[in-house]
């Protein structure tokens, strides 16, 4: 694992961002924990989908992230090899002798393995065989059975010599085509004149963005009906544990929506995570700035309780009530004229924060329209202090 | 070795307690895949005798009387800052990183080269055409498609039975899909064009044309005649598995149906439906059910199922039976342009058992649309998948058990179409069906063939 010199190019073919490199990926995995998901057939086993190779597509966002961070450049890769043209002589011949090196060396690996392989299962045989044959001996020894040792020492008589001489005579000599999986070299890397501007990102790129920024390992969340799905180590070792979804602040939410979120989540194990920053577009100059400014909630479905009748209301109307034995958890209920849903409002912050929040929490409000709920944060406070004691700074 | 692997794993393709488990469904271990590695940078590799006393896993894996995918590993729930973890975490990552990094070979024996030709198909140099219309695209040959662009001069091996169309030389020539799936998967070994890289005077170009990176085939091939990524991964995806799949008719998004050019802007879906069979006549057939007195004349005085002698409960649930319903068997068939892309027919896949004349193709097993999620966010309207199902053709339930199982003719329907949803990588198959429950007569369930005969008995009252 060599770490790629930075910025790395990304590759921007017919409008994704793809990966190419082994090294780039698996730098990105380790220090930026940037997955991206592989979609690449891996040559040594074609026909499943269950391991799949390079390339590596990356969401707008993680390109973005990584551009941003400094780390990855964007490369429009189809100009790029318009360079092939005008190849020199020189470096083509050199080329394709890396090549040829290359493929030698493959083949002989190859050969290598083969002989290896190959004795290790004559091994076995022997040893399968010296025990058939003991066996026999054996059994010989109990009941008088001419018939089985002499086959069996026939065995042990011819294969031994054979497999002897085989394993050493070498396989391939002759180099073997080799398809390299990028092309630099024989082209040399854009330079930063050429590189193309940062990618555009949907809306939701903040709460991305402050979910990474937290150590988190994203992918897209189709999967699981959500936007993204967020990992709390690398997803090669490690569950799931929310189900992210963005909204503006300003946003109606369709309540619908967070039910079925909630209960989604609830069904594989993970939270319903939904958040978004608290400036929009308008507002905010920088995308950094509405980084800043995310605020994350995560809903727990907390069950079904009793139905009770609101008489003259069909207003939805939540309130909080601080839990206690939950630490910084809150309880939200909503009720309607006929029916009352309870879901938890977890104020999402770092494990070493919690705690920190009850306070805050309990003073705020929430206003739910009739099918939509408006998420809206009101205290003593201004909001910027709010903000500032509340969930999304809490880190610091 | 990598045929023989190549083999075992798909040979567990049909053992069920394989498919039970959907593997892919998170990311894999990739220590499990450690065996099939040529570079794999273990210490114990060159020494066999250690190799089986140290890994378990590999020694269970390349014991072939186990064939079989490897399984999904083990995960923990949350990091916590043990050794341990560390550990298992940076031989996972080190596992990933050298099955990535396993090279695409050829055997000199085996090995089928090809070149890119960017601006599709043509007649090897040299040769003259005199009349090139007679033989389809620039007189390559009638099956050759104008979107190609790779061709193989020597074809063998097993992948030109589904893939690629030969022109008049012989030459297999492929869609730029066919021709990044093989690059991908190791098989094909694809040259640039040797006039583009090599310089005129060489004496040899045919050894000194360089071989095309993963990296420049897709820069080269992608985006090429509207293929998009979506698309496919979708088609590798499908390829990987097994399924054989051609281009359907309405690959092209900007291609409309002749007469409707005129309006060329507006979308098939959005024009007002007036057939009245449509998904959507179905509204227009209640709402003037409601407003035409005729239909109702002999239950707008009285009772719906009128007074006199009842016999059977099946008359009485006949006369009651007053909800108009959709039958999709008397839809019109659309026009497969005559639909709004992406909810359009893009691949017509075949199963691996569907005998394939590449020159004819058959009818499909399954019909594909392609949905990317960062384009299109929201599910397709009523329209826009009412025309998607019409452009399909009719296929009713049939065989033994659908004629049983009411259910099984239910999920199956008349019309279907497989909807294939990209997240960034991450594909969804959803089978869309057109059911027709007013075709299932629950008051009828003790025969299987009612069917046709009472199908329109609201249906002919109103007529």
């Amino acid at each position: 694992m060599e770490t790629p010199t930075v910025p790395i190019p990304i590759s921007y073919v017919s409008g994704r961002y793809l990966l190419f490199s082994i090294d780039a990926v698996t730098y990105l995995r380790r220090e930026h924990h940037i997955c991206g998901v592989l979609i690449g057939t891996l040559p040594q086993i074609p026909q499943q989908n269950v391991f799949l190779g390079l390339p590596l597509e990356l969401m707008p966002e993680e390109a973005r992230l990584l551009v941003d961070k400094g780390v990855a450049c964007i490369v429009d890769e189809t100009k790029a090899h318009d360079g092939m043209k005008s190849l020199l002589e020189e470096d083509r011949r050199q080329y394709l002798r890396e090549l040829d090196s290359q493929g030698l060396e493959a083949s002989r690996k190859l050969s290598d393995r083969k002989g290896q392989q190959r004795e290790q299962v004559l091994k076995k045989l022997d040893e399968k065989a010296k025990a058939k044959a003991i066996k026999a001996l054996e059994n010989e020894g109990e009941a008088d059975t001419p018939a089985s040792p002499s086959p069996s020492a026939s065995v042990l008589d011819e294969e031994r010599p054979s497999s002897k001489a085989s394993s050493r005579t070498p396989v391939h000599t002759l180099a073997m085509g080799v398809t390299p999986p990028t092309s630099y070299p024989p082209l040399a890397q854009p330079t930063s004149s050429q590189h193309l501007p940062p990618p555009n990102v949907p809306l939701s790129y903040p709460l991305f963005a402050h979910l990474s920024s937290r150590g988190y390992f994203l992918s897209p969340g189709l999967r699981f009906g959500c936007q993204y799905v967020a990992y709390p180590g690398d997803p090669l070792r490690f569950h799931a544990h929310f189900l992210c979804v963005s909204a503006e602040w300003d946003e109606n939410i369709d309540l619908m929506a967070i039910v079925n979120g909630g209960r989604l989540g609830t069904g594989v194990k993970k939270g319903f995570l939904l958040g978004g920053p608290e400036k929009s577009r308008t507002e905010a100059e920088t995308e950094a700035e509405r980084v800043e400014s995310v605020r994350t909630f995560s809903i727990e479905w907390a069950g079904m309780p009793p139905c009770h009748a609101v008489s003259g209301s069909n207003i939805w109307s939540a309130h909080f009530k601080p839990g206690e034995s939950f630490g910084d958890e809150t309880f939200m209920t909503i009720e309607s004229s006929s029916m009352q849903i309870e879901f938890t409002l977890l104020s999402w912050s770092p494990a070493a924060n919690a705690g920190k929040m009850s306070m805050s929490m309990k003073e705020r409000r929430i206003a739910l329209s009739k099918w939509s709920v408006k998420l809206w944060a009101y205290s003593g406070h201004s909001r910027n202090s709010t903000m500032k004691s509340g969930i999304g700074k809490s880190h610091s | 070795m990598e045929d023989k692997d190549e083999d075992a794993v798909r040979g567990t393709s049909v053992e069920p307690t394989q498919v039970e488990t959907d593997l892919s469904d998170e990311t894999q271990d990739f220590r499990l895949l450690s065996h099939l590695n040529l570079y794999a940078r273990n210490a114990d590799q060159g020494h066999p005798l250690q190799a089986n006393a140290n890994t378990h896993i590999r020694s269970s894996l390349t014991d072939t009387s186990s064939p079989g995918l490897p399984k999904r590993g083990e995960k923990d729930f949350e990091p916590n800052p043990t050794e341990h973890q560390a550990d298992v975490l940076s031989k996972s990552r080190q596992a990933m990183h050298d099955a990535l990094a396993h090279p695409r070979l050829h055997n000199l024996n085996s090995r089928v080269i090809a070149y890119y030709a960017p601006d599709g198909p043509a007649p090897p140099p040299g040769i003259d055409i005199e009349d090139p219309a007679r033989f389809g695209y620039k007189g390559v040959g009638v099956n050759v498609h104008p979107d190609s662009c790779v061709y193989v001069p020597n074809p063998k091996g097993q992948y030109f039975k589904t893939t690629g169309q030969s022109d008049r030389w012989n030459r297999v020539w492929l869609l730029p899909e066919e021709a990044l799936f093989l690059i991908e998967r190791g098989s094909l070994d694809i040259r640039w064009p040797i006039e583009m890289t090599a310089a005129p005077d060489d004496e040899s170009p045919e050894e000194l044309s360089i071989p095309m990176s993963l990296q420049a085939a897709y820069a080269c091939f992608m985006g090429r005649a509207g293929l998009t990524l979506e698309r496919y991964t979708v088609y590798t995806g499908l390829k990987r598995t097994g399924y054989a799949l051609a281009r359907a008719p309405g690959w092209d998004d900007s291609a409309q149906v002749e007469g409707l050019k005129d309006q060329s802007q507006e979308c098939a879906s959005q024009r007002p439906l007036k057939r009245g069979a449509g998904l959507a006549g179905i509204l227009e057939q209640i709402f003037s059910w409601a407003q035409d007195p005729l239909s109702t004349r002999s239950t707008a005085a009285g009772p719906v199922v009128g007074c006199g002698m009842h016999r059977s409960y099946n008359n009485i649930y006949r006369q009651l039976a007053m909800i108009p319903w959709y039958d999709p068997s008397l839809a019109i068939e659309r026009d497969p342009l005559d639909t709004c892309p992406p909810f359009r027919v893009v691949f017509h896949a075949y199963r691996p058992s569907t005998p394939i004349k590449k020159s004819a193709w058959p009818a499909p097993d399954f019909r594909i649309a392609v949905v990317n999620t960062r384009e299109t966010a929201s599910i397709p309207t009523l329209a826009q998948l009412g025309a998607l199902l019409e452009s399909t053709p009719l296929d009713p339930p049939s065989g033994e058990k659908m004629k049983r199982l009411v259910y099984m003719r239910l999920r199956h329907g008349y019309r279907n179409v497989v909807m294939a949803v990209v997240d960034q990588g991450i594909v969804s198959y959803l089978r869309i069906s057109d059911a027709a429950f007013g075709k299932e007569k629950l008051h009828e369930t003790q025969s299987a063939s009612m069917g046709n005969k009472r199908n329109g008995n609201f249906r002919g009252k109103k007529r």
